[in-house]
């Protein structure tokens, strides 16, 4: 089974390259070290950032199956400790720019599979 | 009912000794007034997470007999000196939501964990509805209760009790663990990266081998 991580950010009007940078710096890194793959990144408004509107950023991370969605979940630090800390201190941060967010888990449609 | 669950943690140094204090607790708690139903068994080495070396499960008729059987003399002279030198989590909850089906050996697994206040009310209820859907989609799953906690002593204030029984511990690593309704939709409230996390990352899985059921 093919399984993605959908991330649905909507960020403060005028934040949305200041967000774009701070998930790439920030979030990227630790994610691909996961072995969570970016399959594509989206927003809306689309074709360019406009200072009077909130944006909505879309990540779609793949994994390797449920084997790497629970790999990625239960990660650990090159030390053998819980990541979790630096997951949630990250996200913390983001909500510092963010209006809300969502993370969905989602699969292929069976019949289209 | 009433349950009255201790998770008995010893120091490095006397960690052998968890086959011989579940032993020497069965005979002590043979001697405590109310109790319906006790099983004492040394923690599974599989699949726990600060869950201590001995775990300890009574039930009652109700709480007050639960509390009073730790005020009797019997456990002031043969249970309180085998607890001794010990860290004790223990766990007081009324059996409110559960199903359970005679069947015979396999494992018992609770699951204990803390929702941090800011997940009252709305999260803890979404969180709880998660969990009921579980036993009606993961096949493995042959007895289970989901209750609050009334009574906890210990490093944290627990609050939910979320417990079953397996014929094996593959029922637990497997298909517990494989379903979608798992990872795809109840996980998220224990999971630090989703906006529904609510629960305390201090939590507790124990594990243990029954030979018959000990939920009722």
């Amino acid at each position: 089974m093919k399984v993605y991580i959908l991330d649905e950010i909507v960020v403060q009007p005028g934040r949305a390259g200041e967000y774009r940078r701070a998930y790439a710096a920030r979030y990227v890194p630790g994610a691909e070290r996961r072995r969570m793959r970016l399959a594509g990144a989206w927003q809306t408004p689309p074709g360019q950032d406009f200072a009077e509107l909130a944006a909505t950023l879309f990540y779609l991370w793949e994994v390797d199956g449920i084997e790497g969605w629970w790999s990625q979940r239960m990660s650990k630090l090159p030390d053998g400790t819980d990541e979790r800390f630096e997951k949630l201190a990250w996200w913390q941060e983001s909500d510092q720019m963010t209006l809300s967010r969502k993370r969905r888990v989602l699969s292929d449609q069976a019949e289209i599979a | 009912m009433f349950v009255s669950l201790r998770l008995i943690a010893l120091p490095p140094e006397r960690e052998a000794e968890k086959e011989a204090l579940a032993a020497q607790l069965q005979a002590a708690a043979a001697s405590l007034p109310g109790v319906r139903t006790c099983w004492i068994a040394p923690v599974s080495p599989v699949a726990v997470i600060n869950a201590g070396h001995v775990v300890w499960r009574m039930s009652f008729a109700s709480e007050r007999e639960a509390l009073a059987a730790a005020l009797v003399p019997a456990w002031r002279g043969a249970v309180s000196p085998l607890l001794g030198g010990t860290q004790v989590t223990h766990l007081g909850y009324p059996i409110t939501r559960s199903k359970v089906v005679p069947a015979g050996g396999g494992i018992w697994r609770a699951l204990i964990f803390r929702i941090t206040p800011q997940g009252f009310p709305d999260g803890a209820q979404a969180l709880e509805q998660g969990l009921l859907m579980m036993p009606g989609h993961v096949s493995t799953i042959r007895s289970w209760a989901l209750s609050p906690v009334s009574l906890c002593e210990g490093p944290k204030a627990y609050t939910h009790v979320w417990e079953q029984e397996f014929d094996s511990l593959g029922g637990l690593t497997g298909e517990y663990m494989t379903h979608p309704v798992h990872w795809g939709h109840v996980d998220a409230f224990f999971d630090a990266e989703c906006p529904e996390y609510i629960v305390d990352p201090q939590l507790i899985q124990v594990v243990g081998a029954i030979d018959h059921p000990i939920m009722e």
